[in-house]
């Protein structure tokens, strides 16, 4: 038995693929490969899968990463990743499969590009301004159900707007378990500050790192 | 609409997975280079609908010819029905996201009643006329088929052509036709579907006139045009030979049964006399074990699936049962794959079966007796003794299993009080059996969960005639039932009465009933097969509008000469069979089923399936 950790682009329809449906996405998507994956032992037998961090529905991303199981210790993972590759129906792109370097646990940061539709009264400069502002709170669901004020400004770590064809945010924002901020938050903040109430843009995750910026892998 | 801003939409409901397609084993096409557009509908939600077996037969069959592009449409969900009522969005068919009115067929399947009035609001969504006498162009056509389709009548007014029975041949024949006489140059729609109505299969509401009497029993159809005074239904004689698809659309999202499904026969050899599907289908035709094992094997290769089910109307009837699924748990062990077996009997569920049964995997077990005596099990002719179910139950409890499901149905012709009782007791001999078995599992207790419908007579079976009871009978005795269990050991649960009720009215409608059905969607009705949307009230009050009375279709008892709205189609049973039926059903005499000794059903007449084995 070997762990392994596959690097996947989600876009297209499995945009509207929830966290949840992922896993059984994925499962199959496993078994269609003919890949040697292990299952667990016991009664109901399934294979043995993991995300790093949940995707929030709506968004694509870049940069997913999965672990699982090879039965096989000696197949070869060039090999595996080539028949996963074969079989990805459109909205799934394997990057790479390989061992893993970090503990899923180590990620702390996400890097996210949100793109504005041409038709969207977001701008520039009230972007820039928003970003700026000392504190942006807003009011945040905790895991306990209840809901607590959070400043936001502390938690953006760093952000570059770009004004080409498209209005274009990239931004790093906390992530992981010990504090993750959903980028829709602060943009549905911003998009209410300037008066537009339907969210006419789109959200990439483009990254994932650990707590002192190094690539997560 | 553009497609970002359509997916910007999707994200703004529940569910966005059920209208953004991109499925695996969804078929994309170029719409330049077929000639015929084909949107398969389902009346009722994605989850609903993606898990019918006939649609993945259908859609797959079509999309094999090169010249035919089929695609799913789905009933949104009533969030996303509102988006697209405020953002003017046509119903779209999921693969292209194509506005349906721009296809040359738009099929209904007509899987239950209840989805009637989400027909008529996906022609609305789909800025299409609702009666048919609307449509004067040639295309959009609207079909449709399915089990409801045997009494079509209530959708007369809106529907222009109906398959009856199995689909597989005759809806390809009137896609040929129309192929063919569209690349003439035709135009007329009344033309085409008199040249329609010379195919077997084929049914052309239009093409008939009913005379009523005084009293609203119907008097005469009168078919014009050519029109064949008895429709056929349309049956594939050697399963083996029939088409079954290589491969599904595999959804992203949950559904309902997610799973890859094997068909192993069609029709039931019971006999059962409240059970349309038992009649509808016959004669039973079996797949041969070795066509089975093959295509069940290349399904789940191709769509991924770890869970097989095998689906028939009583899957332990299938002749070769035990060496099918020896051969089966041979691969399906192998990789992995569970394999379920819904619709088992209760008489013949064998220590050697539930042995296999363990072997897949610990799921429920669940058995119909449907009634709480015997008298009345006589009455539907369901064939099974007490005996029988206490064989079964003390099987599967000495086999580990501590929770045994129970179907019963209550408002069954010649019912009693007694029968009612009789549920309860049955249940608390199932009880005190779970602690007289030997190799029960130590220490668990038992659980017996007691699932009650209410019986609604349906077309083409022993009980057509019959009248359904009232709602406040239903309520009575709904009562009586819940007065009657004393342990908790015993869980028991409803279907809604109202429902059924409504059921009962259109099941059985003839073709004024269509004024109704219209009148209750204007008024808001739609997705009537779910509770929090179904109001019974205004469907009485569309009756009333209508001048309809609905107690007329469900709660009167019909002369066996009366002439019944679908009695000019022909499923294979005869009426006079359906009569003599009913006559022993009164004096609870039962029928052997067709493998025993052939009842004279007339469905032999096809020459193929079980009324020519040996016996």
């Amino acid at each position: 038995m070997k762990n392994v950790r596959l690097f996947f682009k989600k876009s297209g329809p499995l945009r509207f693929v929830s966290h949840l449906d992922m896993n059984r996405v994925m499962t199959r998507l496993l078994r269609l490969s003919r890949v040697p994956i292990w299952y667990t032992e016991g009664f109901n037998r399934h294979p043995y899968i993991t995300f790093a961090l949940p995707l929030s529905l709506g968004f694509s991303s870049e940069y997913e990463v999965m672990d699982f199981r090879l039965d096989d210790d000696d197949f070869d993972i060039k090999t595996a990743e080539k028949m996963i590759s074969d079989v990805c129906p459109n909205g799934i792109e394997v990057i790479t499969l390989k061992e893993p370097v970090f503990k899923s646990g180590k990620i702390a940061l996400a890097d996210f590009e949100i793109t504005f539709f041409t038709n969207s009264v977001a701008s520039y400069e009230s972007l820039n301004a928003f970003l700026n502002l000392p504190e942006i709170i807003v009011s945040k669901k905790t895991k306990k159900g209840g809901i607590k004020e959070v400043d936001l400004a502390d938690k953006i770590k760093s952000y570059k707007i770009t004004d080409g064809k498209e209005l274009k945010l990239i931004l790093r924002l906390p992530a992981g378990g010990e504090d993750n901020i959903n980028p829709k938050i602060l943009i549905d903040k911003y998009l209410s500050n300037i008066g537009e109430s339907d969210g006419f843009y789109t959200v990439v995750r483009t990254g994932l790192f650990l707590a002192d910026g190094t690539k997560f892998e | 609409m553009d497609n970002k801003r359509l997916e910007q939409l999707f994200l703004s409901v529940q569910k966005p997975g059920r209208y953004s397609g991109g499925e695996m084993g969804s078929i994309i096409k170029d719409k330049s280079k077929v000639d015929v557009r084909f949107a398969f509908c389902f009346p009722d939600t994605y989850e609903i609908g993606m898990s019918h077996l006939g649609m993945k037969i259908l859609y797959s069959l079509f999309n094999e010819r090169e010249d035919i592009w089929c695609e799913r449409v789905f009933a949104p969900w009533m969030d996303f029905e509102e988006v697209m009522r405020k953002e003017d969005i046509p119903l779209f068919a999921i693969e292209s996201r194509d506005p349906i009115s721009d296809f040359d067929f738009i099929g209904f399947t007509l899987q239950y009643e209840l989805s009637y009035t989400n027909v008529l609001n996906m022609l609305d969504l789909a800025k299409i006329p609702l009666r048919s006498e609307d449509r004067k162009e040639l295309s959009p056509l609207i079909v449709a088929g399915g089990p409801c389709a045997c009494n079509p009548e209530p959708l007369a007014d809106f529907v222009d052509i109906f398959f009856l029975g199995e689909g597989e041949e005759v809806d390809l024949e009137v896609i040929d036709l129309y192929k063919e006489y569209k690349a003439n140059g035709g135009t007329d729609k009344q033309e085409f579907l008199r040249l329609a109505a010379k195919i077997e299969g084929v049914y052309i509401p239009s093409l008939y006139d009913v005379e009523y009497d005084a009293e609203g029993k119907i008097a005469s159809y009168i078919p014009k045009d050519g029109a064949p005074l008895t429709v056929h239904k349309r049956i594939m004689t050697d399963m083996d030979k029939a088409y079954y698809p290589k491969n599904f659309v595999v959804p992203f999202t949950e559904i309902v049964h997610d799973r890859a499904v094997m068909e192993i026969f069609r029709g039931c050899i019971r006999g059962c006399r409240f059970c349309q599907a038992g009649f509808i289908y016959r004669p039973v035709r079996e797949k041969s074990a070795d066509v089975i094992n093959a295509e069940a094997k290349a399904l789940c290769d191709s769509t991924g699936y770890d869970e097989m089910s095998l689906s028939s109307l009583s899957t332990s009837d299938y002749t070769e049962i035990e060496p099918l699924l020896a051969r089966m748990i041979e691969w399906t062990d192998e990789d992995k794959i569970s394999l379920s077996l819904p619709s088992l009997r209760i008489d013949n569920f064998s220590p050697e079966l539930l042995e296999k049964m363990k072997m897949i995997r610990k799921s429920g077990l669940t058995f119909a007796p449907e009634a709480g005596t015997q008298r009345l099990r006589d009455v539907i002719n369901k064939n099974i003794t007490e005996k029988d179910i206490m064989k079964s139950c003390a099987t599967a409890f000495a086999g580990g299993y501590t929770a045994v499901k129970l179907y019963f149905m209550i408002g069954l012709p010649t019912e009693t009080d007694e029968d009612i009782v009789g549920i309860a007791k049955l249940g608390q001999k199932i009880v005190d059996l779970y602690y007289n078995v030997d190799g029960r599992p130590k220490g668990k207790g038992v659980n017996v969960s007691i699932s009650v419908s209410t019986f609604v007579p349906k077309p083409f079976t022993p009980f057509e005639f019959c009248a359904q009871i009232s709602k406040e009978e239903m309520r009575r005795r709904q009562q009586l039932l819940r007065d009657s269990i004393t342990t908790k050991k015993i869980s028991l649960s409803w279907h809604d009465s109202d429902t059924s009720a409504l059921e009962g009215a259109l099941a059985r409608g003839d073709r004024r009933v269509g004024k109704v059905i219209e009148t209750a969607f204007k008024m808001g009705a739609k997705m009537d097969g779910w509770g929090e949307a179904f109001n019974y009230d205004l469907w009485l009050d569309a009756f009333k509008k209508s001048g309809l009375d609905p107690e007329f279709y469900a709660n009167r008892e019909r002369e066996t000469t009366e002439i019944n709205p679908w009695d000019h189609l022909d499923f294979g049973v005869t009426k006079e069979f359906l009569t003599k039926e009913y006559a022993l059903a009164l004096c609870a005499s039962t029928t052997p089923n067709c493998r025993e000794k052939c009842a004279g059903c007339g469905a032999n007449k096809y020459g193929k399936g079980v009324c020519f084995e040996k016996r």
